[in-house]
């Protein structure tokens, strides 16, 4: 029996193997965050999705930022500004001594260099990159260098959301000289002057980043971070209690909840800026009827969603812009749970019993809808009880996209998470009538409001926040009487960690900013 | 000569499945809704763009005139580029980074399937019939019947300080080290001892996951084939010699049933190395399994036609490997001429 002695072989490796105590706690300086996929690109100008952003964050700054606790903008890279009188020319002092991850002196070269990448289609160093945030800074005519410490942008026309917009991470600051040398692989290379230097890159296995010894605000606390993509929220809370990582996010509301019970992890959470709607084709009989409309926001019980689906992870939205953020109207009358009153605005409409809507549902989960499928059961159940006969339709994610931007719904689950803390970035990006174009509206409503459209633009032009927020207020008035969308629900912000990962703080953006994270000793472990 | 003749046929056969498979793969991937152009320029993307980035790749052209593009390029050595990737890397560079981990995984499976897997099927034969036959055979059918990912599940759940994703702990690197690309071997290659016990770690429960199906299949095989061997003239001879039971058993069924374990064995063995796609799903285990899930989600053409033809190629080699050494070891089959051989077994 020659094979025996490979029994014998495995038990020795499970001896030796499996006794062995964990890893040892010589590598407590590294920083491992788990999360639910690998980041897609990591050149400012060709990035869109939130977990290229997670890395883009902690490698690059913006001129200006948000403050810790909020969303109040703050000086970055740019030290101060100053706004001609029409609005039109900011004027941006820059701090000095700062040097690219390179070594290249940030200047505002640099800062020319990184804009005139984003907003001109022609610019010799895209290298491809996908601009997908190009009309963002569409606004900008030019930036011209007037010292080195020393940029003057010159705008279109006035506007009150360009400084957050400066804010986002497209506008991160590239070094130059990295992005001429690297072309297209600066993609997978960045440089910039972050408070993180970029290491490695292993395609769905981890990401790594060590600390800038030199940052401005002063090194981080850790030495090294690892990012590490791992599918399931489940296997990310089993992770954390195997000690295999430090910190989880993206996570399912039963997973927050088992978290919650225990002892040896921490989960933090924070209202979030985002909304979860239930958009209406105003194009598509009987939805351009407001009474309909109204109808059906009486039919949601908005607090059955809030327990059963979302298990109080959430806040009931009475309208689009999120609680947590600046512009969001308190004192709206939320259409309150009422299916009788629903049946009558119906017969008052004229609409027949058993008519038919097609109801575009997704089945994955999203930052804004953790069980959209939960949600989709009551709101179908709900049609039902008023009178119509829900035609649900779930196809995967990229067609429903395609489908519903493309208007073939009459009704349809989406939402929304802000990219820079700002009410236009809902109200004019969801509801204007100028993204409301078919194939890729955003504005699934297809709600155009005349009225709604010159609040918007005024507010985008105005640079005073109190005069934004009266004519954000005002907007929101009309869209609520208008009723083109019915808002369902801001989910919270919420992350795991090891209860030795202390100094980090979920920010309400949901901006992953590790500077401040550290490892202490884990006692008895 | 009659070898040759016989890997002669199975060469071009090998071919033949081979494009058909590409074939099948290269349509269907077409025919899904979504493609590259739209995940690579992502949600904001104008209809405009995606035209012209489909043109620019080529995928506006008729599939058949792609699938002749892709065949030359593949001929002269150019599996094309994955698109979706991070810094659009040559597939081939993909997968030879990539393919180390499946035969790792896979032959640590047969290490723990084909011994376990033998001395069960032998203690159900010796036993024929009675509690510890019924045991095992009882062991085998919930091997063979229990969900691939339900198993690696239940493990993670049964054995939570173990790893559960990856080679190695993500703190630690093989770079400096690696040669085979096969963690266990090369660490020890280099004496980095700690390595090791990391790789060895991350690799049990995804290897006793997959193990479990060949094991099984063995068992059942093995007993089969024994009470089979056991009922032949040449052992009752052998008893009627006066050889004591477990004499016979050993040295006179054993081999003999050990001929048809060889070609059993080698398919198993191909088949994990083209099919661990659920454990390494399971265990994020970084092979060419979850590469195909990975590739065919995300719409990577390139990255998908690659690894099946990769997947393919392998099952085939190895099959064709498995059915000379039979011809090479069962004179029975030597007498019966090649054809019928080739005719035997299909991929």
């Amino acid at each position: 029996m020659r094979e025996s002695i490979w029994p014998l072989l495995l038990m020795m490796i499970l001896g030796v193997t499996g006794c062995a105590p964990s890893p040892p706690p010589a590598h407590e300086s590294i920083l491992i965050y788990g999360r639910g996929q690998d980041a897609v690109s990591l050149d400012p100008a060709d990035a869109e999705d939130g977990e290229s952003v997670k890395i883009l964050t902690n490698v690059f700054d913006t001129l200006v930022h948000y403050d810790e606790n909020g969303t109040e903008i703050v000086p970055a890279l740019a030290e101060k500004w100053e706004t001609s009188a029409d609005g039109k020319t900011w004027t941006f002092q820059l701090r000095e001594g700062v040097r690219f991850h390179d070594g290249t002196p940030f200047d505002g070269a640099a800062v020319a260099f990184t804009f005139d990448r984003l907003i001109h289609p022609d610019n010799p160093h895209r290298y491809g990159a996908a601009n997908p945030y190009r009309a963002d800074y569409a606004t900008i005519e030019k930036v011209d260098v007037t010292s080195p410490q020393e940029v003057v942008f010159r705008l279109k026309e006035p506007s009150g959301v360009f400084l957050r917009k400066l804010a986002m991470f497209p506008a991160s600051i590239v070094s130059p000289t990295s992005m001429q040398k690297l072309g297209d692989r600066f993609r997978t290379e960045p440089v910039g002057t972050g408070a993180f230097v970029f290491v490695e890159w292993l395609s769905k296995e981890r990401l790594t980043l060590a600390a800038n010894k030199d940052y401005w605000r002063g090194k981080p606390a850790i030495e090294e971070v690892i990012f590490k993509p791992i599918l399931e929220p489940a296997a990310r809370r089993r992770q954390l209690l195997s000690g295999e990582i430090h910190m989880a996010d993206e996570l399912s509301i039963p997973v927050r909840k088992q978290i919650e019970k225990d002892p040896t992890l921490v989960l933090e959470t924070c209202p979030g800026m985002n909304t979860a709607y239930l958009a209406m084709n105003n194009d598509h009989p009987p939805f351009n009827d407001v009474r309909v409309r109204q109808a059906i926001a009486h039919a949601i019980d908005k607090s059955a969603i809030a327990r059963s689906a979302y298990e109080d992870a959430g806040m009931i939205a009475s309208t689009l812009v999120p609680k947590a953020m600046w512009g969001h109207h308190p004192a709206l009358n939320d259409y309150a749970y009422d299916p009788n009153r629903s049946r009558e605005l119906l017969k008052e409409a004229g609409v027949a019993p058993g008519t038919k809507v097609v109801f575009y549902a997704m089945r994955n989960s999203r930052p804004y809808l953790p069980s959209p499928e939960q949600v989709t059961a009551i709101i179908t159940q709900e049609l039902k009880e008023i009178g119509f006969e829900p035609i649900v339709k779930s196809p995967d994610w990229a067609s429903y996209l395609d489908q519903v931007g493309n208007g073939e719904h009459d009704i349809c689950l989406m939402g929304w998470q802000t990219d820079n803390a700002d009410p236009d970035n809902f109200l004019f990006a969801l509801l204007d009538k100028e993204n409301a174009i078919p194939p890729k509206a955003h504005n699934l409503s297809f709600y155009r409001s005349e009225e709604v459209h010159q609040l918007l633009v005024e507010a985008q032009r105005k640079t005073e926040q109190d005069q934004r927020l009266s004519l954000y207020e005002r907007a929101q008035t009309i869209i609520h009487d208008d009723c083109p969308m019915v808002p369902l629900m801001h989910l919270d912000l919420a992350i795991a960690r090891t209860k030795n990962v202390a100094g980090y703080k979920l920010h309400p953006t949901g901006l992953v900013m590790l500077r401040s994270a550290r490892l202490e000793p884990s006692g008895s472990k | 000569m009659r070898i040759l003749a016989l890997a002669l046929i199975r060469f071009v056969r090998g071919l033949a499945t081979l494009v058909i498979l590409l074939f099948l793969v290269f349509f269907a991937i077409r025919l899904t809704p979504g493609g590259p152009a739209v995940a690579m320029l992502g949600q904001r993307a104008t209809a405009r763009e995606i035209d012209r980035l489909n043109h620019e790749m080529g995928w506006d052209r008729p599939v058949m005139e792609q699938f002749v593009t892709y065949l030359s390029n593949v001929a002269h050595g150019d599996l094309g580029v994955a698109y979706l990737s991070p810094g659009r890397p040559k597939v081939l560079t993909e997968l030879s980074r990539l393919f180390p981990a499946t035969v790792e995984l896979s032959l640590s499976a047969m290490l723990l399937a084909v011994p376990i897997g033998i001395g069960l099927g032998m203690v159900a034969a010796a036993y024929r019939g009675r509690w510890p036959d019924r045991v095992v055979m009882g062991i085998a059918s919930a091997g063979v019947s229990i969900p691939i990912f339900f198993l690696g599940i239940l493990l993670l759940l049964a054995f939570p300080a173990m790893p559960g994703s990856g080679r190695l702990d993500v703190r630690l690197s093989m770079r400096s080290i690696e040669r085979t690309g096969l963690y266990l071997i090369d660490s020890v290659i280099a004496g980095r001892w700690d390595l090791w016990s990391s790789a060895s770690r991350h690799l049990i429960l995804p290897a006793v996951t997959l193990s479990t199906i060949p094991m099984a299949i063995i068992a059942r095989v093995t007993r089969s084939t024994l009470l089979e061997t056991l009922q032949a003239d040449f052992i009752r001879a052998a008893r009627a010699k006066g050889a004591s039971w477990l004499r016979v058993f050993v040295f006179h069924a054993l081999p003999v049933a050990a001929v048809p374990m060889v070609s059993l064995l080698g398919l198993q063995l191909a088949t994990l190395l083209a099919g661990a796609v659920l454990t390494e799903t399971v265990f994020t285990w970084p092979g060419i399994g979850r590469y195909v899930t990975l590739a065919a989600m995300q719409k990577d053409y390139g990255a998908l036609q690659g690894a099946v033809l990769l997947l393919g190629a392998v099952f085939i080699l190895l099959n064709a490997i498995i059915d000379l050494l039979a011809f090479l070891l069962d004179p029975r089959l030597r007498r019966s001429g090649p054809t019928n051989l080739a005719r035997g077994r299909s991929a």
